[in-house]
């Protein structure tokens, strides 16, 4: 087995994070405050922690969306994502 | 060996890709874990790869007082270098000695970084190179020891004596202490990273910017790379095997290497000298002890 049979998990995280990062600038454009969790960013992270049990690395394009994110911002999201992910690998 | 096997092009680019990409994700999120470390939010992880690519479209100039051709094929020389060592490690499985002799080029690319632009940052940054050159006495004795120990120097040999007579980061943890401080060295932000310190602007790299400046990031991310797996096979080789455990155990050091930074000031060059050689003598005591 070779490095780059996980190249594809990371080049979709890494666009994942660019589209995430470019999003959230456009829904957040004032300056930082700190927010309760946001049902989007939520929605995404739980669907990436879900296909990381069937195809990583679409799961890691979703998740890699919330954690690319504006600095400050999809920080639960993304735990609870992964939370998530956890959760299914250990119950199936 | 398997060298007529694994030495197909498309192979090695694939694998210095991900090697780029990955290297590239562990320097964001060595940033923002130092970040939160220091109570800021830190920039996005994707970052590091973004400053890379950001630096492939920006404009190319070249100093009036630089040195044109040096300025130019040093930088890819870095990169090369750095690439050599990913055929030689990840790849090949083939000998320490020669990633060794390329991270004692990477330094003498930094000296030669520095001369090259002309600028007096740069040249202190360059001498600051040369000076910390004398700090990499453990370059010299964790390859000598590792080789005492196991009586191989090719990575494959170190892996199999692992997989025999267990890790030998059990058996040589001061050693393993010593090229933790290379990989340390190494890093962004590090407490020896004398030749980059912002009390000389940025060091030798000070004068470089467009393309060149890719470049050289991108060298540098591949130097990350190669040093974390160098540290993780020569000490873990005989546990760590899969490229995925690989991958969780890099991320981890660099969470550690991510806490040292951010937690440690820069010490100065002296100092930097001094720490390493103390670290080296500590790996020879260790193996005198054993």
């Amino acid at each position: 087995m070779a490095y780059f049979d996980y190249l594809p998990h990371l080049v979709l995280f890494t666009i994942g994070t660019l589209i995430g990062l470019e999003i959230s600038y456009k829904w957040h454009s004032e300056p930082f405050v700190k927010k309760k969790i946001e049902p989007v960013p939520l929605i995404l992270a739980l669907i990436g922690g879900g296909l990381m049990i069937f195809y990583a690395p679409l799961g890691l394009l979703f998740i890699g969306f919330v954690i690319g994110m504006r600095p400050g911002y999809g920080i639960y999201e993304s735990v609870i994502g992964i939370l998530f992910a956890l959760i299914l690998w250990v119950t199936l | 060996m398997y060298y007529p096997v694994n030495f197909n092009l498309i192979y090695i680019l694939l694998e210095i890709i991900t090697a780029f990409i990955f290297g590239g994700l562990l320097l964001g999120l060595h940033r923002k874990v130092m970040a939160r470390i220091q109570g800021r939010p830190g920039p996005p992880i994707v970052q590091h790869l973004l400053h890379t690519f950001k630096f492939y479209i920006k404009e190319l100039s070249i100093p009036n007082t630089s040195s044109m051709p040096l300025y130019v094929a040093i930088v890819l020389a870095m990169d090369a270098v750095w690439i050599l060592a990913l055929i030689v490690g990840p790849i090949l499985g083939g000998s320490f000695l020669i990633i060794i002799m390329c991270y004692a080029v990477h330094k003498v690319a930094e000296h030669g970084i520095g001369l090259a632009s002309g600028s007096p940052y740069t040249k202190l940054g360059s001498t600051r190179a040369v000076l910390s050159a004398t700090a990499e006495m453990p370059l010299i004795a964790v390859p000598a020891l590792v080789f005492f120990k196991t009586d191989t120097l090719l990575l494959d040999g170190i892996i199999n004596y692992q997989i025999v007579n267990g890790s030998l980061f059990t058996q040589l943890p001061l050693v393993a202490l010593a090229m933790f401080v290379l990989v340390l060295s190494k890093t962004p932000y590090s407490p020896f990273g004398i030749v980059w310190g912002k009390d000389i602007v940025s060091g030798y790299k000070t004068e470089h910017f467009g393309v060149i400046r890719g470049v050289m990031m991108m060298g540098e991310i591949l130097a990350f790379f190669a040093l974390l797996w160098c540290f993780i096979t020569i000490f873990f080789g005989g546990i760590i095997t899969a490229p995925l455990a690989y991958m969780v155990a890099m991320t981890g050091i660099t969470v550690i290497l991510a806490f040292i930074c951010a937690l440690t000031p820069m010490v100065a060059p002296y100092h930097a000298v001094m720490i390493q050689w103390i670290f080296a003598i500590l790996a020879v005591v260790n193996v005198l002890l054993i």
